[in-house]
């Protein structure tokens, strides 16, 4: 085989080209990582140690536990380095989970400035229904216990005519654990005690006189509205911290969409299509 | 005198759930009887009140996609989502179903696991130092504007931190550890903070101390009564060595040093003991090494104030073995082994895993130590692991995402391993907390559950009141409001009774409950007596006190069962048996004022269906015949302590 015929062999061509990537990579890896193998335990490092453990323990680590700090360090390190290089940080749902995780907060805090009184002023506008102001009323109510009694309505009826004469309204009707006077409650509170209907019912009046029989979960009641603020449209200054923690929360998520689309833009996204046999058929 | 009518009525609960309605007697107001009922007091009776007339319902056990665990399973939400769905809004689950409360909570611990919690996160705290470099003003300002520019600055960001071309300072500023970095601690607090509105909802800071040796549960969530100020001067306390520790001498050491570091306030609780094997509460030895000494007692004493007694994995009151004469003592039960299901049960762990026991085993603990280290009130919580607190049968979302509603999720073995498995459909969809507290605020609602005012219950909002003195009449429960008779006249649940007053024979406890207005009548209530004899051994009673319908009990003392209305095809009940309001006053028969003994009540609603019998009906599930489908739910109360 003559040289000429040699240089046209690919193989040759092969070699060499294997060669000259060697010595690149061997140039490139001194120039990169100096010491490869070498964990440096730096004093700043244990700093940092003893730090989240005092945070933790609010104590100082004894002289033990300080040795303990460290070796366990390096023993992370070390498994932590042999891991990355064997590629075990790859396809793990922990560590996916994780660095999204992290990716997410950085983007929430990046964006959790600048808010004005202008700015959620405009909020509020917006979004009338969130912050409306439902009515509340303050009432006192009689109890009459279906259990002891046979014709309720007729009870409640003389009841009725005995408070309307001034009789003390503490001490009529059936005892019970409800309280005789509730405060500005909202009619979805009101409910969480007496059920829907009777919240729906005694929404419906104004204060005043003793009204009944008004029906409730538990029985029959007389109740008497003493206050009642109608439903109204807040200022920003009553519940500005509502309302900045509900702007914030809805710029927070916009902001985090708006990173994720232009993040997504960078990539060539390919999905292969779905075949029929991986879709639940039942459903 | 119709008046005199009325009391003969209450002499027996029996009589009085079977008497006539009386159609004319609707309150004479009497002298005589107004003057005994408010003695001392302004006539009003609502003016300058000094206790509790409020109960808020809460729970302290809760777990978002912080904590590691619930993330892995699936859950994206956090601690924002949490508190909105406890506040009563419409949220998404982490598998994207639409879920609501059906009634908001009026408080939230979130509970999520110490461990792992060291996440790095906020960069803006870093603003001075972006602001010092000229890419990272850029930043700000796009940020600043919002919209389209925060966006792209956002992205920006990303890009060049990813291509490692942040100036180096700023590399160095936001490395892990660094001071700029701060822990996901911190966020937690902050959200607290942000969503606690003292008179409205209120958002109590904790986290999960999650001490699991060898798979043996000895969990405890702290509690911490403070907000931003205070909290955010410590981290959580860890159990991963060597920074964290499983024995919990640290934990109260960490207690401790907490108080005496910012002037705040802090207590634990401890859960599942059913899955502890033995451990949680133990009488010679603790399972960290330690022995079961003064110091140990007296510390477990002071810093866990509270049990949880109810759950998602399992319900922990008693266990049918160690109460053999309690009917209902099989509720819930998870006996099978540890919480990894690597070691199964043995009978003689169970003494040392359930509340009622443990309050019998701390008399003599107290006797021989000084101290009753299990002296502690009661706490129903979830545990839940999808950020949804969510404890009604009709309602629940499971203990981790995976098992959040659909067809198949009562298949999934909840733990599984050589030695046996526990079961999706064995899940226990409770608990709540209800808490008699002053107002709603974070110093209202620690300071009672400090005094163990506050009672569990497997889902439902029972209003329970539940007082012990040594006078209580049926005169007291006539009462319009009888807790002003129960507090003026003796302690309320959680409180202690001591040395009998003169001419005074046994105790007497006011107790009464009202059903959940959107929930299931009341069934009956009971009163757990647990004492220590003369020769220090302890035993247990049930009493029925008071029950609804016209049942009387047969010669063996035992009260016929109330009945059943539940409808599994519709899964559904009636409220044509049971009482919508129980009361009483009961006076221990079996009273020697030389022992040693607590009270409990136990609320029992009448049979509903189970959390399954939903499932049957909404997706069309086959449960296995071992699946449970009717139960009855309940209150369990704090208890009242007698000492002579």
């Amino acid at each position: 085989m003559s040289i000429h015929r040699l240089l046209r062999e690919p193989l040759l061509h092969f070699l060499l080209i294997g060669a000259v990537l060697f010595f690149l990579y061997e140039l490139k890896n001194e120039d990169d990582a100096v010491a490869p193998n070498r964990i440096v335990i730096s004093s700043g490092e244990i700093e940092k140690l003893t730090e989240n453990f005092k945070r933790s323990r609010m104590r100082p680590p004894s002289e033990a536990e300080i040795s303990a700090l460290v070796d366990n360090y390096v023993r992370e390190e070390v498994f932590y380095r042999e891991a990355l290089a064997m590629g075990l940080d790859q396809n793990d749902q922990i560590v996916r989970k994780r660095m999204n995780m992290k990716l997410e907060f950085i983007l929430e805090d990046l964006n959790s400035q600048n808010v004005t009184d202008e700015k959620l002023a405009l909020f509020m506008e917006e979004n009338p229904d969130k912050f409306h102001m439902p009515a509340q009323i303050s009432f006192k109510q009689i109890y009459l216990n279906p259990e002891r009694r046979k014709d309720m309505d007729a009870d409640a009826k003389q009841l009725l005519t005995r408070l309307a004469d001034g009789e003390t309204p503490e001490q009529l009707g059936d005892r019970t654990l409800l309280p005789f006077e509730y405060e500005l409650l909202t009619q979805s509170e009101v409910s969480n005690s007496f059920g829907e209907k009777f919240s729906e019912d005694i929404m419906t009046h104004t204060s005043g006189k003793w009204i009944g029989p008004v029906y409730s979960e538990y029985g029959v009641h007389l109740v008497k509205i003493s206050k009642k603020i109608e439903e109204r449209k807040p200022t920003l200054s009553e519940i500005r911290t509502y309302v900045e923690r509900e702007y914030l929360s809805k710029i927070r998520k916009e902001q985090k969409e708006l990173a994720y689309k232009s993040l997504r833009e960078g990539y060539d996204i390919i999905i292969e299509p779905i075949k029929i046999s991986q879709v639940d058929q039942v459903q | 005198m119709k008046v005199v009518t009325k009391k003969t009525i209450t002499l027996s609960v029996v009589v009085l759930m079977a008497i006539p309605a009386l159609g004319s007697d609707i309150g004479t107001p009497n002298t005589e009887v107004l003057k005994g009922i408010y003695p001392g007091k302004t006539y009003s009776p609502y003016a300058q009140r000094s206790f509790p007339s409020n109960v808020y319902w809460g729970e302290t056990h809760l777990h978002t996609g912080l904590s590691l665990d619930a993330g892995l399973f699936g859950n994206i939400l956090g601690h924002d989502d949490a508190y909105r769905l406890a506040r009563g809004e419409e949220i998404k689950s982490s598998t994207g179903l639409p879920v609501k409360l059906s009634r908001p909570l009026d408080w939230l611990v979130i509970a999520d696991h110490s461990d792992m919690m060291g996440i790095a996160t906020d960069i803006q705290n870093g603003a001075p130092n972006i602001l010092a470099d000229p890419k990272g003003k850029e930043w700000h300002e796009g940020f600043k504007k919002g919209g389209e520019a925060a966006g792209k600055a956002a992205f920006d960001l990303i890009t060049t931190f990813s291509q490692m071309k942040l100036p180096e300072k700023l590399v160095k500023d936001y490395s892990p550890g660094s001071k700029v970095y701060n822990s996901l601690w911190d966020k937690i607090i902050k959200t607290a903070d942000n969503y606690n509105e003292p008179g409205k909802f209120t958002a109590l800071i904790g986290y999960e101390w999650t001490s699991v040796p060898k798979g043996f549960n000895l969990h405890r969530n702290v509690i911490l009564r403070d907000g931003q100020e205070r909290a955010g001067q410590v981290v959580p306390l860890t159990t991963q060595p060597p920074t964290g520790t499983q024995d919990p001498l640290d934990l109260y050491a960490w207690l401790e040093n907490y108080e005496k570091k910012t002037g705040g306030q802090a207590l634990a609780i401890s859960h599942n003991g059913n899955l502890s094997n033995g451990w949680m509460f133990p009488v010679e030895d603790t399972y960290a090494g330690g022995k079961v000494d003064k110091n140990y007692v007296e510390l477990r004493a002071k810093w866990e104030p509270l049990y949880e007694v109810t759950q998602i994995k399992g319900d922990g009151e008693t266990h049918p073995k160690l109460s053999p004469n309690d009917e209902f003592a099989d509720y819930g039960t998870w006996d099978k082994g540890n919480l990894d299901l690597t070691e199964l049960k043995k009978d003689e762990m169970l003494e040392r895993e359930y509340a009622r026991s443990a309050l019998k085993l701390g008399l003599q603990l107290e006797t021989k130590l000084g101290t009753n280290p299990y002296k502690f009130g009661m706490v129903g919580a979830t545990d839940s692991h999808t950020a949804l607190p969510t404890a009604e049968e009709e309602n629940f979302f499971g203990k981790s995402v995976t098992v959040e509603p659909s067809k198949t999720r009562i298949e999934h073995p909840f733990i599984k391993s050589k030695l046996g498995a526990i079961e999706g459909y064995e899940l226990v969809s409770s608990g709540y907390q209800g808490v008699w507290a002053m107002e709603n605020t974070r110093e209202a609602i620690f300071d009672a559950m400090e005094r163990k005012e506050t009672y569990a219950t497997t889902g439902p909002r029972i209003p329970v009141r539940f007082f012990g003195g040594w006078d209580y009449s049926d005169e007291d429960l006539r009462s319009r409001a009888p807790a002003f008779r129960g507090y003026e006249k003796g302690v309320p649940m959680g409180g202690d009774l001591s040395k009998a007053p003169e001419g005074k024979k046994a105790p007497t406890f006011m107790v009464y409950a009202l059903r959940d207005p959107i929930g299931a009548n009341l069934d009956r209530i009971q009163i757990v007596k647990g004492w220590m004899d003369a020769k220090g051994e302890t035993h247990e009673k049930v009493y029925d006190v008071v029950w609804s319908g016209d049942r009387k009990p047969d010669a063996k003392g035992k009260l016929p069962a109330v009945g059943n209305t539940v409808d599994l095809k519709a899964a559904n009940w009636l409220n044509t048996i049971g009482a919508s309001e129980l009361m009483t006053v009961w006076t221990d028969p079996d009273f020697d004022v030389n022992e040693k003994a607590f009270y409990y009540a136990r609320v029992l609603e009448i049979p509903t269906p189970t959390w399954v019998v939903y499932d049957m009906v909404r997706f069309g599930t086959k449960p296995p015949k071992e699946a449970k489908l009717i139960h009855q739910e309940r209150a369990y109360t704090s208890p009242i302590w007698y000492k002579p």
